[in-house]
């Protein structure tokens, strides 16, 4: 009986630790350790009170009160060379290591700071514009939830897509209503479909080259970090226990 | 003497965090503030343009006006410029021009130095940034922070959401706030009314 009990608890412990070492490792929450730190130690709160009006705060004092908030949405890229746009878009996007956190204050979404793992580190891509927010109004008037909601870039090209009862819909970002619908993501593959031909003028110099809006844009899928494994399991464990 | 040498030691402490503290400097981007270009247009340039227009004039033409522009005089086309039209660097230049604005252009980026000098003498910069294929993408520089011991941050306005933001020096040179395959080949600056 006694080993039967020792037993459960060993198996227990291992349990537990692998969900824990797992946990401890997911991207998700290597990103959000890093930007709760850096928010803070690289100053990113200093240009929130720095240049409020602009983010979007109402005041300096909402904007002394900001914080990153709990939950990030990730960024999916299509391959606009190889994306099929006779299937379903979501189900060809690739996860990237791109994530979009919301600033917060007074329980409001104020603006998004994004972090990506480049070169194996993580770093703040940029704080600014108003995506989170975007993607929080398309679930609302869609009645989605917003884990259905992905955020799905094709070149520059930014859609928030969901699948409701079996039928693919989206919306561009940014937009003026934010309703999903099967149009919506009937016009965005027409415009991938029509923008491939672009990318047909490697050899043209930059004094040659239009400017517009559709570039392969290599998103990285890579989420190789350079920092090991337990080096972020000790990082994780400190950051949890405020050490 | 060490009562000299202590205050002397506190006067170049003193001195040196005077000279590195807070830092920053934005250009007002004016009463017309976003100019976002249309969506799915390939008008960022136009966007850019008008933004400098604005910051001048206190007024410009719409985007499809600037279009019309680069698809009627320039290029000798007929009928109103599609949407899904770029335009070059120097139809770029060319329109700033055409709007009594003189500015200078290469066809490189702009040191960390030269962003701060331009910012200064509130001038906006266009930086284009130019992917391995494909075409290219236009970003409004506007302002720039170097707080101490934070590092060189640069604000920009997006064209695509009419949105600023701000980010690390190095990130907006290298590329890497429009994607990974870009880096920033040409610049618009030295902008000033005829």
């Amino acid at each position: 009986m006694r080993k039967t009990s020792l037993m459960l608890i060993a198996f227990a412990i291992f349990f537990i630790s692998i969900t824990g070492v797992s946990y401890a490792i997911a991207p998700d929450q290597q990103a959000k350790v890093f930007i709760d730190q850096a928010f803070q130690d690289q100053g990113w709160f200093n240009i929130c009170e720095e240049d409020w009006e602009s983010i979007g705060f109402a005041n300096l004092d909402q904007a002394k009160r900001a914080s990153v908030g709990e939950e990030p949405l990730q960024v999916y890229k299509l391959d606009i060379e190889t994306v099929d746009c006779e299937q379903n878009l979501a189900q060809q996007a690739q996860i990237t290591p791109l994530y979009v956190f919301p600033v917060v204050s007074d329980d409001k979404v104020v603006t998004d700071i994004y972090v990506n793992l480049i070169n194996g580190n993580w770093e703040v891509l940029k704080l600014g514009g108003h995506l989170y927010e975007s993607v929080l109004d398309a679930a609302s008037k869609n009645d989605l939830e917003m884990q259905d909601c992905k955020i799905v870039q094709v070149a520059l090209r930014k859609m928030i897509i969901a699948n409701k009862n079996g039928n693919e819909i989206g919306v561009s970002y940014p937009n003026s209503d934010s309703l999903m619908t099967k149009n919506n993501m009937k016009k965005y593959k027409e415009t991938i479909l029509n923008e491939k031909h672009l990318l047909d003028n490697s050899d043209i110099s930059n004094e040659q080259m239009l400017v517009g809006n559709e570039g392969n844009n290599d998103l990285k899928g890579d989420f190789q970090q350079n920092t090991n494994i337990w080096k972020r399991l000790v990082s994780y464990i400190a950051y949890k226990f405020h050490w | 003497m060490p009562k000299l040498c202590k205050i002397l030691l506190l006067c170049t402490i003193l001195c040196f965090m005077f000279n590195t503290v807070a830092f920053a400097t934005t250009v007002d981007l004016g009463p017309d503030y976003p100019v976002k270009q249309p969506d799915n247009s390939y008008w960022c340039w136009a966007a850019c343009d008008r933004s400098i227009i604005i910051q001048y004039k206190g007024t410009a033409p719409y985007l499809p006006t600037l279009a019309n522009y680069v698809w009627q005089t320039l290029r000798g086309e007929t009928g109103d410029a599609p949407q899904s039209m770029g335009a070059t660097v120097d139809e770029t230049r060319a329109t700033l021009i055409e709007y009594d604005i003189s500015c200078s252009r290469w066809f490189d980026d702009l040191s960390w130095a030269a962003c701060q000098s331009q910012i200064n003498n509130e001038c906006l910069c266009i930086a284009f940034f130019f992917p391995s294929s494909g075409s290219g993408h236009a970003e409004l520089l506007c302002g720039w922070s170097n707080t101490w011991p934070w590092g060189d941050r640069v604000k920009y306005m997006e064209p695509i959401d009419g949105d600023t933001y701000w980010t690390s020096y190095s990130n907006f040179a290298n590329g890497s706030i429009v994607g990974s395959g870009y880096s920033w080949g040409s610049s618009i600056f030295d902008c000033e009314e005829d």
